[in-house]
């Protein structure tokens, strides 16, 4: 470094040598002291400095800072807010953990818990994919191109490909319930539950409240279960195994869920727009 | 670029938009009128939020109430509601990206650049990464102003985009929304309309009572504004002015000094006949 007059200037090759990266701790840390008061020094270490490689630098920094979110946008749409996680978690955990701890608390009577809530995951899927509270763009989702069937199917699917795996897990899971009929109940719960759902993602499309509906249908379906049990007065498994793996109600889940499906495509405007003033 | 025909929706007994007929071309369009006008309403049709009870509406050219050209208006168009939902726990950068991704650009690439695009447009790259819960009304508004630019859509409908702006952000307000195609605004401040709007419509309880340009507006009042040292009880309005005398709306008195009218005394006098 050289001196002039009462202040000394940096020389090119401690300016080279700092924007190689190759000068010491203590000298760099002076000689970036001097800089921020000599715009003389300043003006020469930009002369020296490759500029493209420069604004590669600044590039590269932004990208690191500015970077969106790594998650896929299909995830992204569906549960983008802590407040979207928790319904969707919310969902899972009704047939992953209450219905494991109920048969292991009551045993066969457990298997009925499980049967009244295993068809709620799904109906609980919908249900929330309709919450707007929980959609952090408000209005301005609304009017946007995937709104309306679009993403609430998405949410309710993103939702229900996840509880629905679980809900059948657990019961194959379980040792105890190894074998046919378990293997026949655990999938038997299924076109109802998509039935139950199909009628709730209907009700997005009137002016009915889709989580009352929501609730409403899960109350007929535990009401169903109620009546088999009491006709029957007992929770044998292949009671249950005949009524609800049964053509007569797998034909009628069926008929549902495919009715109210095609009936929502038909009414699908009514979700595309708000559905209260 | 926003054509409506007897455009109707009502809320119980209350017609909110009772008969609306109108026809935009491209420029900066003002939607004046007292509150519970019907202004809101109106705006959230033409974003495709609410649906029409009766009458027709055509945006770009398309008609929203058909499925696929309703999907195909609103990736065209940008849309600032009276109450922008924003999500205190995002960034200004996450909600952005977020509509982004609700507008179907699922490219993350594009997103970064188009975030950093429209959060330079409303000055708030500098806070891009704070929670929105920590920013001040105004960034909040410049926030949801950002969102709806993303994608540069041929038609902007913004509710009462400068609320809650300090005059530095009005101004710039003003530059962005000049460079955009078609904008459908409402506001309540009459001067935003004499800065930025080609044409004005002016509603009350639910129907549109003027079209034309702001001068046109101000015009209704030719002849009919004079001033005086003593307020005058003839009047139909009258207010003291920041000079000191009184500014008077009405049949001016013979003699009396008559002034050129502005915006204000013309939009002031049509809601004066409204209302009587």
């Amino acid at each position: 470094m050289s001196s002039h007059h009462t202040a000394w200037h940096a020389d090119d090759s401690d300016l080279a040598t700092y924007l190689a990266g190759r000068t010491p701790t203590v000298l760099a840390a002076s000689l970036e002291s001097h800089l921020i008061g000599c715009a003389d020094c300043r003006s020469r270490l930009g002369a020296l400095s490759d500029v493209a490689e420069r604004d590669r630098a600044w590039d590269r920094l932004a990208d690191a800072v500015d970077r969106p979110s790594r998650s896929p946008w299909i995830v992204r749409s569906a549960i983008a807010t802590p407040l979207m996680v928790q319904a969707a978690a919310m969902a899972v955990l009704l047939v992953g953990l209450v219905p494991l701890l109920a048969a292991t608390a009551w045993g066969d009577r457990g298997l009925v818990t499980l049967l009244v809530l295993a068809p709620l995951a799904p109906v609980a899927a919908v249900a929330l994919a309709y919450r707007d509270t929980s959609d952090p763009s408000g209005e301005m989702g609304l009017a946007a191109p995937v709104a309306g069937l679009r993403l609430v199917a998405l949410r309710a699917l993103l939702v229900a490909a996840v509880a629905m795996p679980i809900a059948v897990g657990v019961l194959l899971g379980v040792d105890r319930w190894i074998g046919d009929v378990p293997l026949r109940l655990a999938f038997a719960w299924c076109l109802p539950g998509l039935a139950l759902a199909a009628l709730v993602l209907l009700a997005g499309t009137t002016r009915l409240d889709p989580a009352y509906v929501a609730v409403a249908a899960s109350s007929g379906w535990a009401f169903l279960i109620g009546v088999i049990v009491v006709a029957e007065r007992s929770v044998r498994l292949d009671l249950f195994a005949d009524a609800i793996a049964g053509p007569a109600v797998q034909g009628v889940a069926l008929v549902v869920a495919a009715a109210a499906v095609v009936t929502t495509v038909v009414r699908r405007d009514a979700v595309s727009y708000r559905r209260t003033a | 670029m926003i054509e409506t025909t007897a455009l109707t929706k009502t809320f119980g007994r209350t017609h909110a938009v009772d008969e609306v007929t109108l026809s935009t071309g491209q420029g900066v369009i003002g939607l004046l009128g007292p509150n519970g006008a019907g202004k809101t309403t109106l705006l959230r049709m033409a974003a495709t939020v609410l649906a029409p009870d009766s009458g027709e509406l055509r945006l770009l050219g398309l008609d929203p109430t058909r499925a696929t050209e309703r999907v195909e208006i609103r990736r065209r168009l940008g849309y600032l509601p009276q109450n922008p939902g924003l999500y205190p726990g995002f960034t200004p950068y996450d909600m952005v990206d977020y509509v982004a991704v609700l507008k179907e650009h699922t490219d993350r690439a594009w997103r970064q650049q188009e975030a950093r695009r429209v959060l330079e447009a409303v000055e708030l790259t500098d806070v891009m990464h704070k929670r929105i819960r920590s920013l001040s009304g105004g960034m909040r508004q410049r926030v949801a102003l950002a969102c709806a630019l993303v994608g540069d859509p041929d038609l902007l409908v913004l509710d009462e985009p400068a609320n809650g702006l300090d005059p530095d952000q009005r101004l710039r307000l003003r530059s962005l929304l000049s460079q955009s195609s078609t904008v459908l605004m409402s506001t309540h401040n009459i001067s935003e309309v004499s800065a930025l709007c080609q044409r004005v419509y002016v509603m009350f309880d639910g129907r549109v009572r003027f079209t034309g340009t702001p001068a046109d507006l101000a015009s209704l009042a030719v002849g009919r504004v004079w001033e005086d040292e003593r307020q005058d009880p003839q009047a139909i309005r009258s207010w003291l002015t920041s000079t000191g005398t009184y500014r008077h709306l009405g049949h001016p008195p013979n003699g009396a000094q008559v002034v050129d009218p502005t915006l204000d005394d013309g939009y002031l006098l049509l809601a004066r006949k409204e209302h009587t």
